[in-house]
């Protein structure tokens, strides 16, 4: 591994990165010249002339319900004082143009974008709907993603014009941060257990972080939109995730445990196990499966061996994250 | 008093709201906001420990006391009994004037130890001021005692007369422990080890266009409390009646993190770019622990420190840019790229080598280790930088396939400059001098990084509606500096398909295969010949480095029957194979043992050989009526881990009449010959099955009564087997002289016996009950009383932690049998004087009575004192009468 390399490899592509995204500045503010572009998957609401635009008021003269719903939302809100012309849109911002919808007298055929199951558009169509205004932010690397590769679509997740009614039950089990994210189907953790059933499984472990309390929840690590990262994880990586709250063990140290530096995922399962502090496997076998060198390293431990109870290997080698203490090269200081 | 000022005051509250929400029935005004407000309470007993009892006071300690609050029940929360509350959600639109402007403010668990707080001020799409505040606390045990008290911050005293007692030449190593257990232990205190987190934050996001946002915040966490630590002072990691010392402290903790972020964002439908800066700052407000030597007071020598000093976590700070862009490049492609590049620094001061005055050949070898000056520098300067490059291209240039490749680079370059330090082990002995030289031998810090590079080539055909087919392809090169395997590449496979037929099915599947293959495995130290053998056996391979071929399967499918029944059903698996033949493996089982014993088990290498997973669960949901509706949970999950390991022991210099090792010593039989034989190998396997079971109803008749009850169990079992992988001839004597017959050779003796045998562990247990009853009734449109009891159970049981007093050195030092891990009462450990024999005969001991027959307590833990550290059983109802309002 070449030290300086990256960094000229870093410089370039900052670089080529720059560069590009001013030619495609460019490109894109010639072509369009204040008009919006097409996204990559076209919607059917943005194929239209705008002369098949009825405008909202048409609408809420049949919907008036869903409107009083709508309108006390975020994007409602936003909606009422639209800063671009698809904002100014209203409900055909999302849903395409009326005016079949209109001139046939109403129907679910005639709505040239609906969303949920009993939709007739793709996935990428009900998609394309909302990256439309949502594709800044954290859904920046939502095109080709794990939940996007996989037929996700927004609105499995996330609801716009409904309230937030979990069950009795719902309330009693789960438990997540505050937030103000109001449009989703159901709070997290519970939603993303639906398919991630195995975690559910898991966060009732006796060992785990305050998940069931409502500390810390499925977010607070990964970021379900996408990202570059292994695992979507927030951070570049595992280590750097779990580093920006225990922020101690960064280091750098002057004796550093190298599987610690470059994985913490070696020794703990963030999702909760049944070891005390979150460990895969208790001490001290998670050592020993490691460490075959001389004398004690190598002895099966009798259940009453101080490098058994308590805490193991610890009960001496408490510094096993680094150390910064010159005589610290065992880990015991 | 203090419960009946509380009632009274929710009883006012509740009255000045009711009549509130009667009359707002009438009219609708529109709404603010929840809060939901009332009493609580809480009791049970801690259990686990019925060796602790209640208000029991051994000496002139303070008594223990099994509160619920200390308890696991209270691990991440602050449950009080008296008046709570519990929400509170206010939210005002058209603030200060302005029609768009919104003010939020929410909470839960006010005023309590694990409150929240959430308070936003904004308009929508334009600004957002927000400010968070959060409490976290921990609680590690309330078992710990201890007689050390904290004088100053990270400085902890043990009385100088018990020191005197324990040092004087009449407690000798055969009453210490009855000197301990009946002079010391009884004084100590409880205390209760636990953290609280408090962090605040203050966010600002700007939108000056549509396209533009930009983004400020800062976060300040105060983290504070103590947990246990275990600290040794000695040479080797062991106390022991004859040499060394330990003991388990609180370790003081006093952070603080700071968090400062900025960033910009441009983007329009068809590309975006963002740039940022994210810094983080720790600080450590006590950077050391220094404890007193318990056994020791005076007269202090190699070997026998007075105190001893920890280097706590240094300060340090992290500084991370984010670049990232993304476009559309025409109409079926899109390109996204980030660079995310990262500074890590630590500079504080080092500690002198050891607080011990009687070391006096650090440094050049003539300097006091208590001496700064015999530092090769005063501080570290550790620098270290990360570079993380993604680029990525999607393309759905063909209908309903998208096509992506992707590359990513990351990089963990350690720049930390290399020195060469003099360590004494444990404030306790003095550097080893090279015996040629006779100058201290040095130990260098080595520096460690990486650099891994991912290519990802896939693409997915949505074949139908809410249904795709994905494939893909992988590979992985990894770059390490200072670890065995220096090079890897790892290739994988990966598939899936979502598939739903129709609206009321889906299927999930998905695989992967990966094989990774290091270049070469290189362990350094395995070259290295101490005692005769080498220091590192040169076939164990560390799992995050070895050769694997690595195999998961996740399957999930969801039904919705009938308008009444839903059900979905999932299960998957992970499985790590090590265990490979050839490469950078042996190619040749490595097994002592010749026939059926060798090949229906072979293994390649020592370390871990197989980690395998499996999960599987259903979920029902049945509608017994419109009102009614049921639900029930099962999963379970099974881990298997199997291990290899050998024990090694190197040629030993003291000087012994009885040679127990395996080779034959450099003198004839008056030393210990060096033990590397295939005879001595073992193996262990780690077993864990958990279940997890839920099942409840949820229920509403009319529009204002809910009620809810349901149970839920999650319990977990776990097993650590081990056994000897070698044999012992069925006439080998083991007392007084261990001799190994014909026709074993000398070299192959079998060692794994007394302290040595490779012994299954007794079975952990831990079970978490919970049964929930939860009532409802809207009494208005803005009034709604809730009910809610809860019973909960936690059962534990855990060699490690069960049987753990503050005291483990109960085991007679010449007591120690043949079998230690004994299944039957007639075979135990013999009771050190003194020492309580809670076993099953007066003449032996156990020293815990929650594993009957196995013994739990060391003699090389004679001189080491434990806080007994537990988190025991406990049951606990809890009752909470709430009312939230609406207003």
């Amino acid at each position: 591994m070449e030290h300086r390399r990256p960094f000229k490899l870093m410089a370039l592509s900052l670089i080529f990165m720059g560069v590009a995204t001013l030619a495609w500045a460019s490109a894109i503010a010639a072509q369009t010249a204040n008009t919006e572009t097409k996204p990559a998957v076209t919607a059917p609401a943005a194929s239209q002339a705008d002369g098949d635009y009825v405008g909202m008021e048409t609408c809420i003269t049949c919907h008036e319900d869903q409107h009083k719903r709508f309108k006390n939302t975020v994007m409602g809100k936003i909606m009422e004082h639209p800063r671009t012309d698809l904002e100014k849109r209203g409900c055909e911002a999302c849903h395409g143009p009326g005016k079949a919808h209109v001139e046939a007298g109403g129907g679910k055929e005639t709505i040239p974008v609906r969303f949920g199951k009993d939709s007739k558009n793709s996935v990428a169509e009900q998609n394309a709907a909302c990256l439309d205004c949502h594709s800044k932010g954290n859904r920046l690397f939502w095109k080709g993603s794990q939940h996007d590769s996989r037929a996700i679509a927004c609105v499995d997740c996330h609801q716009v014009k409904q309230e937030l009614h979990p069950a009795l039950s719902s309330e009693g089990r789960y438990s997540s941060p505050l937030t103000e994210n109001r449009g989703l189907k159901k709070s997290q953790p519970e939603l993303c257990l639906q398919c991630h059933q195995m975690r559910k499984a898991q966060l009732q472990r006796s060992s785990h972080m305050p998940y069931r309390e409502g500390k810390v929840t499925c977010t607070s690590c990964h970021n379900p939109h996408g990202s570059p990262n292994p695992k979507q994880l927030l951070q570049s990586t595992t280590n750097e995730n779990c580093l920006s709250c225990h922020t101690e063990r960064r280091g750098p140290f002057l004796w550093e445990h190298p599987p610690v530096m470059e994985n913490c995922a070696n020794c703990h399962d963030p999702h909760g196990t049944s070891n005390p502090q979150l460990l895969k496997v208790r001490m001290p076998r998670v050592c020993d499966s490691c460490h075959v060198a001389t004398r004690h390293p190598t002895q099966a431990q009798p259940l009453g061996s101080i490098k058994n109870f308590n805490r193991g290997c610890t009960n001496c080698h408490s510094a096993i994250h680094g150390s910064n203490h010159p005589s610290g090269d065992k880990f015991l200081r | 008093m203090k419960t009946i000022k509380q009632l009274a005051a929710f009883t006012v509250f509740a009255i000045l709201c009711f009549p509130a929400g009667l009359f707002a029935q009438e009219e609708k005004a529109p709404e603010h906001g929840t809060i939901d407000f009332g009493l609580r309470f809480a009791a049970g007993d801690v259990d686990g420990r019925p060796d602790l009892l209640s208000g029991q006071c051994l000496g002139c300690g303070s008594p223990f006391d099994p509160s619920l609050k200390t308890s696991k029940y209270n691990e991440y929360r602050d449950i009080r009994n008296g008046f709570f509350i519990r929400r509170l959600d206010f939210k005002f639109e058209n603030v200060l004037g302005s029609k768009n402007n919104y003010m939020t403010l929410q909470s839960q668990k006010s005023l309590f130890k694990d409150q929240s707080y959430l308070a936003t001020y904004g308009s929508y799409g334009k600004f957002k001021i927000q400010f968070r505040y959060d409490e976290i606390p921990h609680t590690y045990s309330n078992t710990a005692r201890t007689l050390f008290t904290e004088t100053s911050p990270g400085v902890w005293r043990f009385p100088d007369l018990i020191r005197k007692t324990l040092q004087s030449p009449t407690t000798s190593a055969a009453n210490l422990p009855s000197v301990i257990n009946t002079q010391v232990v009884t004084d100590f205190n409880f205390i209760t080890p636990a953290i609280l987190r408090r962090a605040g934050s203050l966010l600002f996001s700007y939108n000056p266009t549509a396209e533009w946002s930009l983004t400020a915040s800062f976060w300040r966490e105060s983290e504070k409390g103590n947990r246990p630590i275990g600290l040794i002072m000695n040479s080797s990691p062991s106390a022991s009646a004859s040499s060394g010392y330990g003991v388990e402290l609180p370790e003081p903790i006093n952070y603080f993190n700071n968090r400062l972020q900025f960033g910009a964002e441009y983007g329009r439908q068809s590309w975006a770019f963002q740039a940022g800066y994210f810094g983080s700052f720790f600080q450590n407000n006590v950077g050391t622990l220094t404890w007193d030597n318990p056994f020791r007071l005076t007269l202090e020598s190699a070997g026998n420190p007075l105190t001893g000093r920890m280097d706590l976590y240094p300060d340090n700070q992290a500084h991370y840019l984010n670049f990232a862009a993304g476009a559309d490049v025409g109409k079926y492609v899109r390109v996204t790229g980030s660079v995310t590049p990262g500074w890590l620094r630590q500079n504080d001061l080092f500690l002198p080598y050891s607080t011990n005055t009687a070391l006096l050949t650090c440094g050049d070898g003539t300097q006091a280790c208590t001496s700064i000056a015999a530092l090769p520098v005063a501080r570290l300067e550790g620098n270290k930088q990360t570079l993380a490059m993604n680029f990525s291209g999607v393309t759905t240039m063909w209908k309903k396939v998208q096509a992506k490749a992707s590359y990513r680079h990351y990089d963990y370059n350690n720049n930390t400059p290399v020195h060469s330090f003099t360590p004494a082990e444990g404030d306790s002995a003095a550097p080893a001098l090279d015996p040629i030289t006779l100058l201290p031998v040095t130990t260098e810090n080595t520096p460690f990084g990486y650099n891994r590079k991912n290519l990802e080539l896939s693409g997915s055909w949505y074949f139908s509606k809410r249904s795709a087919f994905k494939l893909g392809y992988e590979k992985e090169w990894m770059d390490r500096v200072h670890r065995d395997a220096e090079h890897s590449v790892d290739n994988s496979i990966f598939t899936a398909v979502d598939f739903s037929p129709n609206k009321d099915l889906l299927f999930r599947l998905s695989y992967r295969h990966s094989d990774r293959k290091p270049e070469v495995y290189l362990d350094d130290v395995s070259l290295e010949i101490s005692g005769g053998i080498p220091v590192d056996s040169p076939l164990a391979r560390r799992f995050d480095q070895a050769a694997r071929l690595e195999h998961r399967a996740d399957g999930l499918v969801q039904y919705n029957f009938t308008d009444k029944l839903t059900a979905s059903a999932f299960a998957g698996t992970l499985q790590d194979d090590y265990n490979r033949a050839g490469e950078s493996n042996s190619a040749t089982p490595l097994n002592f043992l010749t026939g059926a014993a060798a090949t229906t088990n072979p293994y390649y290498l020592y370390g871990l050989l197989k980690d395998i997973s499996y999960n599987y669960g259903v979920n029902l949901d049945y509608a017994l009526s419109t009102q009614v509706t049921l639900f029930a949970e099962y999963s379970r999950e099974q881990y298997h881990k199997r291990m290899i390991s050998r024990y090694r022991g190197p040629e030993s210099t003291t000087l012994t009449a009885n040679p127990n090792g395996c080779g034959t010593s450099s003198n004839g039989l008056l030393y210990q010959g060096p033990c590397d034989s295939p005879n001595n190998d073992w193996e262990s396997t780690a077993n864990e099955r958990v279940d997890i079971l839920a099942a409840g109803a949820d229920a509403h008749f009319g529009k204002k009564t809910y009620l809810t009850a349901y149970y839920t169990l999650s319990a977990a079992k776990g097993n650590v087997n081990s056994a000897a992988l070698g044999t012992q001839p069925a006439n080998f004597l083991t007392s007084p002289t261990p001799v190994d017959p014909t026709p074993l050779a000398l070299a192959d003796r079998f060692m794994l016996t007394t302290t040595n045998a490779a012994v299954d562990y007794p079975e952990t247990v831990n079970r978490s009950h919970e049964f929930t009853v939860m009532f409802r009734y809207k009494l208005t449109d803005r009034l709604t009383p809730k009910f809610e009891y809860r019973y909960q159970q936690w059962d534990y049981k855990d060699y490690q932690t069960s049987a753990m007093t503050q005291y483990m050195g109960c085991v007679a030092t010449t007591g120690v049998p043949a079998v230690l891990v004994p299944q039957t009462p007639s075979v135990s450990a013999t009771v050190a004087p003194g020492c309580p024999s809670v076993g099953p005969t007066a003449a032996s001991s156990i020293s815990s009575p929650y594993y009957p027959y196995f013994v739990v307590g060391d003699p090389s833990a004679a001189r080491y004192l434990f806080l007994g550290v537990d988190q025991p059983s406990y049951k606990a109802h809890y009752v909470s009468f709430t009312l939230e309002y609406r207003f």
